[in-house]
């Protein structure tokens, strides 16, 4: 399935992932974030999604998932990021700071959520326009630039 | 150079810009390209600086595992809440009841459906009987009718004799017309 045709059948399969979002979900916005998430996740196997009945299919399969998996994480302890205690005793200094760096990349990027992360690449990496974005979560395209916005100012202070 | 067109100030500007997500996309490749070209960059830059460069990379999107699991069709195992479709199925405490309870409703619900198909007639009858000479006319189709009452069976031989007397009977006070 290719852009134009999967942004065709967004708004018509959104009402019922947000009818199957709120059934484990009691907060609205919550339930929102939800489909926007599961029609992103949706986005990455676009290609391998046939036709419309099989992205209403997955469609309700992936927002449930991700409404229970929202359901858990909130429920959970995060635990604290071991990694970030483990003294490095390599001795070298350039060779350091260059793991250094990429290791706070790395924790750069991984502080973003999925969602973000996805937005992101989207943008950056796939260079789709804050249109075609907004298409594919089913969102308008303010939306996007604001979670787009919030991704960057996250990357930025990690990267600082 | 080609990059050294664009002032500090210009760059500066389109960095606040992308960081409020208001670049478009050639703005946001002048940057990319910009980052990827220029060597003394300001160092308070640098994040930005990193942040190009990882777009060029494979980090971002979502983890093939996250995918797979969100996909997965039969994911609700171990969750540790209830499935909200799924009620509670009750459990009834005498779970049979004698067949005979049933045997005994069916019969009571036969008889009194018996007697109900009888009543009509019999009410006829009675009014029949009593009714002005008017109504005493029988037709041809009520004989026919009650011919093929007799024939199946529906009433007993002594039955039968009173209501043929009957209906002799009605015959001597001309009211029963003969159409043929």
């Amino acid at each position: 399935m290719e852009l134009q045709e999967f942004t065709e059948q967004v708004p018509k399969i959104r009402r019922l992932m947000l009818t199957e979002a709120l059934h484990y979900l009691s907060d609205p916005d919550d339930a929102e974030d939800a489909v926007q998430e599961a029609l992103a996740i949706l986005w990455v196997r676009h290609k391998k999604i046939k036709d419309a009945d099989k992205m209403l299919h997955y469609g309700v399969v992936v927002v449930k998932n991700v409404s229970i998996d929202m359901f858990r994480k909130r429920k959970r302890i995060v635990p604290i990021d071991t990694e970030m205690y483990i003294t490095d005793n390599r001795n070298a200094q350039v060779q350091q700071e260059e793991a250094e760096g990429e290791q706070r990349l790395k924790h750069a990027i991984e502080s973003l959520t999925e969602k973000q992360s996805a937005i992101i690449k989207m943008r950056n990496v796939d260079k789709l326009s804050y249109t075609e974005i907004a298409k594919i979560l089913g969102t308008s395209e303010s939306s996007v630039r604001g979670m787009i916005c919030k991704a960057r100012a996250i990357l930025f202070n990690k990267l600082k | 150079m080609i990059f050294m067109e664009y002032t500090k100030e210009y760059i500066d500007r389109l960095i606040k810009r992308f960081m409020d997500a208001e670049t478009t996309e050639e703005e946001e490749q002048v940057l990319a390209d910009y980052f990827a070209e220029t060597e003394d960059i300001p160092a308070e830059w640098e994040p930005y600086r990193e942040m190009f460069v990882s777009f060029n990379t494979e980090a971002y999107g979502m983890s093939d595992k996250f995918v797979e699991d969100m996909f997965e069709e039969d994911n609700t195992a171990d969750i540790g809440m209830s499935e909200p479709k799924e009620i509670a199925r009750a459990i009834p405490l005498k779970p049979k009841i004698a067949w005979w309870k049933y045997t005994g409703v069916a019969c009571a619900v036969a008889v009194i459906c018996s007697i109900t198909f009888m009543l009509p007639d019999s009410y006829t009858q009675q009014q029949a009987s009593t009714d002005s000479d008017d109504s005493l006319t029988v037709t041809d189709e009520e004989i026919e009718q009650f011919l093929a009452d007799v024939a199946g069976n529906t009433y007993k031989a002594q039955d039968m004799n009173n209501l043929l007397g009957e209906v002799k009977h009605y015959s001597g006070h001309s009211s029963y017309h003969q159409n043929d």
